[in-house]
């Protein structure tokens, strides 16, 4: 009898505590060709591929060595769904799967080669993409979301994004604060939409991840005006690289005379605390590094 | 500062002094006495640790947070006003870059059909408007679409 009831306590705790979550991000540069706006040979991609897959791989193994935890990750610069499917089969992580793949598209109506993706183990409720929306101007991609179903009574919303970066074709200070302001209109449009999924799910405990590459931070004198990041800890989302120090969290290591750099961030909000946290390198598939984030 | 710490102690010690020899009381009490003295220099101390001195004023670690605080809400109101300045900039100078992308929004959400490729035996690149045909290596290697025989400009190597 006592034995039984044991069982019956323990499979009531089991049902109970939930288990952690590790996020991941990802600015994949144009995969799988690597460069912008063109096809490598088969062998190429395919040689990109097998690399990626082995540093995703690697991560999760990782970081899930001492105790499982159910997988998100946002992909950026992604080619197409096509890439992204071939990525997730070679990782051969058990249970990830593609949840939303966006299809952005350029004026003329041709397919960019950096979508943005999210792959999960987690059961999805709802999935899909979008792109930024602003009057005053017009900003490239969008966001790839999906609604993930964490177990009783829970639920996280995710956001796979790649803001603008800070290409100024004529590099004059009116093309710096243009970017700046897209960067913060499309903030701004997460941060909504997130408010109204707060209405929607009102009754459940509404998780919410954005990762991505921001192409911005918090630290640089550079984008000190800047509020995208900020507005974000203005809703009560806390950084996944909070109380690091700068060295600690180069995500873009500096190249052709740019410093190193934190542009990748995994945001969140409604967890309870980090459990751990890395950064991989990402070469020589890309230059910027894979961050994850095991939160509970 | 040091030099009040020092003043206070040897007064201690001459108070202590003569305590015991004129009231002639317990050394007990002597001692109860030094650790009162004691107690009021460790606050006068802590007192001054909590003060610094900048720029020749003398300003405490309240004063310090306060105006810290002030900071703060000055840089977060100016971040705001940035943040409207670059709009406005914006929207007076640049405007939009294309009246729209082409795309259908539906609230937050798009849903855009995937683009079918017929293969027409020309392919168009989407940045530099070069028409390519089958036989160069840019053939639907480059971003881009099916086209016609005469849309664009013909690939200066394959002819287009």
């Amino acid at each position: 009898m006592r034995t039984w009831l044991v069982a019956f306590m323990v499979m009531l705790v089991a049902c109970c505590v939930r288990g952690d979550v590790l996020f991941m991000t990802w600015n994949m540069k144009w995969f799988p060709s690597g460069r912008a706006d063109l096809r490598s040979g088969d062998d190429e991609e395919s040689a990109t591929l097998t690399q990626a897959a082995r540093i995703v791989a690697g991560a999760v193994a990782d970081q899930t060595r001492r105790s499982s935890a159910d997988i998100v990750m946002f992909a950026q610069e992604m080619r197409d769904a096509e890439c992204c499917s071939n990525l997730v089969s070679a990782a051969g992580v058990k249970g990830l799967n593609v949840a939303a793949v966006s299809c952005f598209q350029d004026n003329s109506g041709v397919p960019l080669w950096q979508q943005v993706a999210i792959f999960t183990t987690l059961p999805v409720l709802r999935s899909g993409y979008a792109v930024w929306s602003n009057a005053e101007v017009s900003i490239p991609r969008g966001f790839a979301y999906a609604l993930l179903d964490a177990g009783p009574n829970a639920r996280i919303a995710c956001f796979s994004i790649h803001l603008k970066s800070n290409f100024a074709r004529d590099n004059t200070e009116f093309e710096n604060q243009k970017n700046i302001h897209k960067r913060e209109a499309a903030a701004a449009q997460i941060l909504a939409v997130v408010r109204q999924l707060g209405e929607k799910y009102e009754d459940k405990k509404l998780q919410v991840v954005v990762g991505g590459d921001f192409n911005t931070n918090d630290d640089d004198l550079e984008y000190v005006s800047e509020a995208t990041i900020r507005s974000f800890y203005g809703a009560h989302f806390r950084s996944c690289f909070r109380d690091l120090k700068k060295s600690q969290k180069i995500t873009h290591p500096g190249t052709n005379g740019f410093p190193d750099a934190t542009f990748d961030y995994i945001l969140y909000r409604g967890f309870e605390r980090i459990v751990s946290r890395k950064i991989y390198q990402g070469a020589p598939v890309s230059d910027h590094n894979l961050v994850t984030l095991r939160l509970r | 500062m040091d030099a009040l710490i020092a003043s206070l102690s040897i007064l201690t010690v001459v108070v202590a002094d003569y305590t015991r020899r004129v009231v002639r009381c317990s050394s007990k009490k002597v001692i109860a006495s030094i650790f009162v003295v004691a107690i009021c220099l460790s606050g006068v101390c802590s007192q001054e640790g909590n003060s610094r001195h900048v720029m020749g004023e003398r300003v405490t670690h309240a004063a310090l947070r306060a105006e810290n605080e002030a900071l703060r809400i000055e840089n977060e109101a100016l971040r705001r006003e940035n943040q409207m300045l670059r709009r406005e900039l914006v929207a007076r100078k640049g405007g939009k870059a294309a009246a729209s992308d082409g795309v259908p929004v539906k609230g937050n959400a798009v849903e855009v059909p995937v683009p079918q490729d017929p293969d027409t035996g020309y392919w168009i690149s989407s940045k530099s408007h070069i028409r390519h045909n089958p036989k160069c290596r840019s053939y639907r290697k480059v971003r881009g679409r099916a086209c016609g025989p005469n849309d664009g400009k013909p690939c200066k190597n394959c002819g287009g």
